[in-house]
């Protein structure tokens, strides 16, 4: 029963890390590689702050979201001047420079160690120490998540920021201002990686940089292409799959020796082929050049 | 015409995964006799290599102690399940693991011995760490215990041999890792309380194959020693390129040098390499190394050498206690001075494992490593 509720709490947090990007890359159009270093700076924010303050959870996530809010505001200023491939490549040494500190300020961040013995939340006096509790909490902040995405979707904002994703000089016509939107679209993005980082923190209790490379983002950036972007539907599904497939492979029994190779073929294969077959995803309705 | 495909496709891969667990779930090894030792393992990513044998020796294991009646009428059923060396797969794997209730778990790695000591602890399930040489990692966890030289260990006989020999200062390549900063921290903490001089601490990442810069650097301080430590890639660069550049000082490694893949890729350029290692000695369970031999068609070395110590440590315990996983604790506490394959070992209160054959090795022109200081 603990591994469904495991499986329940990782669809979750991806599932709030993939609305995250969605934000950015389904909506904006702009192909984020950064989301595993707002999502690692929430993460060891919300653990150096539990470990070092006694605010209680919700002060140390706020403090966090305030952070990884910040650092992605002032980063908006520099990487959305470029679109493209260019963007892809500020966000990439962005999240470069993340894992470097986390790997190497070992004074601060624990190095390559980590940070262990993270405290579990405790929310006006509900100690959520089970994994049931947590299945609890991060089932309603994802399902929060999930409302807010669905209602920015088609509100003036969500609604301006895809006017740009599809014309930038049509929307400027329109007295949007791109710069403003992707903007505010970023900092959201980032706010909310960040708040999946403070979930996971809390779960597992030990953080160390490799949870938080460049492979992160590309996964996260991966299920959001498998699921489809730009839509509510689509990542949710591209969770399920990303998450629940290679999990449910463990149950083939196939030989020891072999089981894992052969496992990473058989998903790498369902990849391809469902990329050939279903180049916008499952239910994509924008696909990113 | 599309939509019928993909329903035969979806229902397809449904009858797949649900006929298959139904095919498992009707052969699952059940009863009162079945001993279920559980398993997270590095399967797949960067750090599989070492897979092969282990999960060799965990079933020549098996083998050995059914055919010896070591657990009278009791069988022994693994489940092994692949961590990825990641936190993240490793909780995914250790989650599955304990829908089984494992009498004993075995992790092998820092990292997912640091992703998995919360659950150990809730779970009160004992578990060998295996391969895992962070100083302290079992601490204030009294279900976590160590199957491996401790990286303190390690630079407490490092420190004093290069001292004895004169090479007061020292150069570190390092893998960038938790185990290589751990290890290149707890030695240089050894090294200079013992009065030696630190000059350079240099790190490589695991796949790299070009480390011309750091030694570049490190000749530039013209250390007296340079050591070099880690795992894949990079760790074989480091000795093929020191090698290139001609230092004539002394090279201290550590026992990954002993990896037949490894080695097959440094050859000569190890030879004279001093490195510091726990002793074993396959003859204490006669038919292993043929078995062994006969599985993968592979020497064992000192990773066999560590799993099989695992199974012994773990069999003994179930012998003396049950299969209670409290009573396995208690039992694995409680050895003093057990033999086996790595000669007489004993865990202390916090499941540090104390061995009492650690000696320094050097590589001789054949491949070999002698003993040169017990």
């Amino acid at each position: 029963m603990t591994y469904v509720l495991h499986q329940l709490i990782m669809i979750s947090i991806y599932l709030i890390l993939v609305y995250a990007t969605n934000l950015v890359t389904g909506l904006g159009g702009l192909m984020t590689m950064a989301q595993a270093a707002f999502y690692g700076m929430g993460a060891y924010v919300y653990a150096l702050v539990a470990l070092n303050m006694p605010v209680g959870f919700v002060a140390s996530c706020g403090i966090s979201l305030l952070v990884a809010g910040l650092v992605a505001w002032i980063l908006s200023k520099v990487v959305l001047r470029f679109r493209g491939e260019t963007f892809v490549l500020a966000t990439l040494a962005f999240q470069m420079i993340v894992f470097t500190i986390l790997d190497n300020w070992e004074g601060v961040t624990g190095g390559s160690y980590g940070l262990s013995e993270i405290p579990r939340p405790s929310l006006f006096g509900w100690e959520v120490s089970t994994v049931p509790e947590y299945v609890l909490l991060s089932v309603i902040v994802a399902a929060l998540i999930t409302g807010v995405f669905w209602v920015m979707l088609n509100s003036p904002f969500g609604l301006s920021v895809r006017a740009v994703r599809d014309n930038e000089r049509a929307a400027e016509s329109l007295r949007i201002s791109p710069q403003k939107q992707l903007s505010r679209a970023f900092v959201i993005s980032s706010v909310l990686a960040s708040l999946a980082g403070c979930l996971f923190a809390s779960y597992v209790t030990y953080i160390d940089p490799t949870s938080f490379s460049l492979t992160e983002s590309i996964f996260i950036l991966c299920i959001l292409l498998v699921g489809g972007s730009g839509n509510i539907i689509g990542p949710f599904l591209g969770v399920l799959f990303m998450i629940l497939f290679p999990e449910g492979l463990r149950f083939l029994g196939l030989p020891d020796e072999s089981a894992a190779n052969l496992r990473e073929i058989v998903y790498g294969t369902i990849l391809i082929v469902l990329m050939y077959y279903r180049p916008n995803g499952f239910k994509g309705i924008y696909s990113v050049k | 015409m599309k939509k019928l495909i993909w329903t035969l496709v979806i229902l397809v891969v449904v009858g797949v995964f649900g006929g298959r667990a139904w095919w498992l779930y009707q052969h699952q090894e059940i009863g009162d006799n079945i001993v279920k030792i559980g398993a997270v393992l590095p399967m797949s990513g960067i750090v599989s290599d070492s897979n092969k044998k282990i999960v060799a020796t965990l079933n020549v294991a098996k083998d050995i102690i059914e055919a010896e009646n070591l657990l009278g009428n009791q069988r022994i059923s693994y489940q092994l399940e692949d961590g990825k060396y990641t936190v993240k797969d490793s909780l995914s794997a250790f989650n599955k693991l304990i829908m089984d209730k494992p009498n004993a778990i075995i992790v092998l790695g820092d990292v997912p011995v640091y992703g998995l000591k919360t659950r150990i602890k809730e779970n009160k399930i004992p578990t060998i760490a295996l391969i895992t040489g962070t100083a302290d990692i079992t601490k204030h966890n009294p279900y976590l215990f160590r199957a491996f030289h401790a990286n303190n260990v390690l630079a407490e006989k490092n420190s004093k041999f290069l001292l004895d020999k004169g090479a007061d200062t020292v150069a570190i390549l390092r893998i960038k890792n938790n185990y290589g900063d751990d290890m290149a921290n707890t030695f240089i903490e050894k090294f200079e309380q013992d009065g030696g001089k630190v000059l350079i601490n240099e790190s490589y990442a695991m796949d790299s194959l070009d480390v011309r810069p750091q030694i570049a650097k490190i000749l530039n301080t013209n250390p007296k020693a340079v050591f070099i430590t880690g795992s894949g890639t990079g760790y074989i660069a480091a000795f093929n390129q020191l090698k290139e550049n001609a230092y004539a000082g002394i090279v201290l490694t550590e026992s990954a040098i002993m990896d037949a893949e490894v080695y097959s890729h440094i050859t000569n350029n190890a030879e004279g390499c001093y490195f510091a290692t726990a002793e074993y000695n396959f003859e204490q369970v006669p038919t292993f190394k043929d078995r062994y031999q006969k599985a993968i068609q592979e020497e064992p070395d000192i990773f066999t050498a560590f799993t099989l110590m695992t199974m012994q440590v773990l069999t003994e315990a179930i012998k003396r206690g049950g299969t209670e996983s409290e009573e396995i604790r208690k039992a694995l506490l409680s050895l003093k001075d057990f033999d086996t394959v790595m000669g007489k070992v004993t865990f202390n209160a916090d499941g540090e494992l104390y061995l009492d054959s650690l000696s320094i090795k050097q590589m001789q022109p054949d491949g070999t490593a002698k003993i040169i200081k017990e």
